[in-house]
């Protein structure tokens, strides 16, 4: 059984994910464009896009 | 954002097309619009709120078309107000404008739907509009409503920016916490099914393992006990912290007015004691009445007494008489013919001689038996006056001595009162503290009792999680799914601690600016603080001790602008938050500051040292200035202003912009 509370992250990946969390965060605090579930669902994939990648 | 010009149209008493071109220099980045009291210096202020957030805090903000224009409309007719500010913000040229038609109907003037239209130039140089729907978008990116009152200041109107309860709420905005926050936010927690956690949760595969579905309904009760738990922690560091400074405050008040709580305890000793006295002497007051109405007539017979007992003393008066005895009483005996001796009283015998012969000492014949009955009277008549005398002496004397008694209190307490005068009752306060050292012990047992709480409930979670995660883990989905988890709950992790540092950080860097600042505005000794929620406090130091200083107006007004100028030179500073090796700028854009009337209230050399650091702190000044102000600014901000208008008041409906 694998114990997923071992997982290793990715730095790069992590790192960069946070920086595109905290631009669409900025943008959005200035358009206010996005609601609150709009933001949930594309910080989502953020996470899930850049996790699927392989550098 | 830099500002570079306004445009007015028929806006309030600015009739025809108006314009004000804004100093964009660097080193000479002030604009100055000279104009007296009622010359449309607060209108052109306003004119800025209307054509960025369609809001005028004007009286009758309905009426915004110039009333001469207004005035000559013939029934039918419209006419157009209209407010177009150039900005650049970002490298980007903006040009909003706003608009709205007015037209005459049944005699009246009737605002119709107004209009907003926002376009800038692209790379190519062509002008762009920008789509309807996104208007307001793009205004608020320029300068979010909420900050605007920081940045189109309204010096008369704000009475004291730093201690407005939305406070901290801007400043995170202003600097750059928001981003973190918002994303704090979003991200969620693993209970919240609308966050990014509480999703991913939720499309986890459990195969409907019963065991799984258990272990994290147990994990989401934990985590929600733990969120009440944190709010209430929360709430309760936030009144404790409340009640901490509250107690201080009661304690300096005390120990600073020892003195007139003993001089008050004294008062009221006094107070009781003059009551007590004052109910003692009408109960004398009423003895000595008592007495005097028994005693008087016995005290002033005695002097008419004595004459007639010394006039009968002088007087012969035999006394051979048996007393009370008279001469009808003999006559009846002698007509009885016995005596009550038994003798016969026969005529020519000689116990009719004996009792004929006393008749010669009785009444009328003799008054020797009345004088000696009267002296016996008077005797026992006299012998109570002295006492009555005595006691109403000694009353009297007491009353005396009492009313000397109460008004050396009085005088006592009116000094007291002298000495007092002005300062609180201090016996207030002492029940106050009591009561907050109260209500702090309760807060600190309630969140110890909290943290055992949350304690439990953590490790619950613990506990429950590694169930969880050895359940979940076995389908390939899950595994993707829990990588994703991993992912959110480490981006939270950093989110969380950045936001801490860079809050921390920021505060203590505005607390140092605006107390950099604040001393080069302020000719005095006094410090300013800047608590958790932003809020800011003067402190004077009296005796190697620190307290909190009222503040006049004067004084209030250099705060405000110690503490804007501080939030804008912190504004303009990079705030970087750091991934890995790629870097973030949390920092906002640099602002213009746009004030009306800002020397209003201070003195003369408050206006100076105000406008000798504004312009070197903000991006770009503009403001509307009192002649009369402009006097004491001048000499020192000459060299920054590269743009200067004065205000030309016509009449009441009409004023003008001049260039100087």
């Amino acid at each position: 059984m694998p114990d997923a509370t071992n997982t290793v992250l990715n730095e790069k990946k992590l790192n960069q994910m946070k920086v595109e969390i905290l631009r669409l965060e900025q943008n959005n605090l200035k358009t206010r464009e996005k609601p609150d579930g709009a933001m949930v669902d594309a910080i989502k994939k953020i996470i899930v896009d850049e996790s699927k990648k392989s550098y | 954002m830099l500002l570079e010009s306004l445009r007015l149209h028929n806006f309030r008493q600015y009739k025809g097309d108006q314009y004000i071109t804004f100093s964009c220099d660097s080193q000479k980045n002030v604009t100055v619009i000279l104009g007296d009291n009622t010359f449309g210096k607060t209108t052109l202020l306003q004119a800025f709120n209307w054509c960025f957030y369609s809001t005028v805090m004007l009286p009758n903000p309905e009426a915004l078309l110039n009333y001469d224009v207004a005035a000559s409309l013939r029934e039918g007719d419209s006419a157009n107000v209209e407010v177009e500010i150039k900005l650049i913000h970002s490298g980007v040229h903006y040009i909003l404008t706003r608009s709205r038609e007015y037209i005459k109907k049944s005699g009246s003037i009737h605002p119709l739907q107004g209009k907003i239209k926002v376009s800038y130039k692209g790379e190519d140089g062509q002008t762009e509009n920008i789509r309807d729907s996104k208007v307001d978008d793009v205004i608020n990116s320029i300068l979010p409503k909420d900050l605007s009152t920081y940045f189109f200041f309204d010096t008369e109107r704000v009475g004291s920016v730093s201690s407005r309860k939305d406070l901290a709420e801007s400043v995170r905005g202003l600097l750059g916490l928001s981003v973190l926050a918002n994303a704090i936010k979003h991200i969620g927690t693993k209970t919240a099914k609308t966050s990014v956690l509480g999703s991913i949760y939720g499309s986890m595969d459990l195969d409907g393992d019963q065991r799984a579905s258990e272990a994290i309904l147990k994990i989401q009760d934990a985590q929600a006990r733990r969120e009440v738990i944190a709010a209430q922690l929360e709430n309760i560091a936030s009144e404790i912290n409340n009640y901490d400074g509250r107690k201080d405050q009661l304690d300096t008040i005390l120990r600073d007015n020892q003195t007139t709580s003993a001089l008050q305890k004294k008062k009221e000793d006094l107070e009781r004691r003059v009551a007590q006295e004052l109910s003692t002497q009408i109960s004398t007051i009423k003895a000595l009445l008592a007495e005097y109405s028994a005693g008087a007539m016995h005290f002033y017979a005695q002097p008419l007494l004595r004459r007639a007992s010394d006039f009968l003393h002088e007087a012969k008066v035999d006394d051979k008489g048996i007393k009370d005895l008279t001469k009808a009483t003999l006559e009846d005996i002698v007509k009885r013919g016995t005596c009550i001796c038994g003798c016969e009283l026969s005529p020519g015998s000689e116990a009719l001689a004996h009792v004929l012969a006393e008749m010669q000492y009785v009444p009328p014949e003799s008054i020797g038996n009345a004088v000696r009955n009267y002296r016996s009277k008077v005797q026992s008549f006299g012998s109570g006056s002295e006492r009555i005398l005595s006691s109403i002496e000694v009353r009297y004397q007491e009353l005396y001595r009492s009313k000397t008694r109460v008004q050396e209190w009085n005088d006592e307490i009116e000094d007291i009162i002298d000495r007092i005068k002005g300062k609180e009752d201090m016996k207030k306060f002492e029940v106050e503290l009591s009561d907050v050292k109260a209500r702090l012990k309760e807060l600190n047992a309630k969140r110890e009792r909290l943290i055992r709480d949350d304690e439990a409930a953590k490790n619950k979670i613990e506990q429950y999680q590694k169930v969880y995660d050895g359940l979940v883990a076995v389908s390939g989905k899950n595994k993707s799914t829990m990588m994703y988890i991993r992912y959110a709950e480490s981006i939270l992790d950093w989110l969380v601690s950045t936001y801490k540092d860079k809050e921390g950080y920021i505060r203590e860097e505005l607390e140092e600016k605006v107390n950099s600042i604040f001393e080069r505005m302020y000719h005095g000794h006094r410090r300013v603080t800047i608590d958790a929620k932003y809020q800011v406090t003067l402190l004077t130091t009296i005796s190697d001790t620190e307290i909190e200083s009222g503040e006049s107006e004067g004084l209030n007004r250099v705060k405000n602008f110690a503490f804007i100028a501080g939030l804008v030179a912190l504004a303009k500073e990079k705030i970087i938050s750091k991934a890995g090796e790629q870097e973030f700028d949390l920092s906002s854009e640099p602002y213009p500051l746009v004030m009306d009337a800002p020397f209003s209230n201070a003195d003369e050399t408050h206006t100076s040292n105000i406008s000798k650091v504004l312009p070197e702190v903000a991006e770009q000044v503009i403001m509307f200035v009192m002649q009369k102000d402009w006097r004491y600014a001048e000499p020192v901000i000459a060299d920054r202003v590269g743009s200067s208008y004065r205000l030309l008041k016509h009449s009441e409906q009409f004023s003008e912009l001049k260039g100087a």
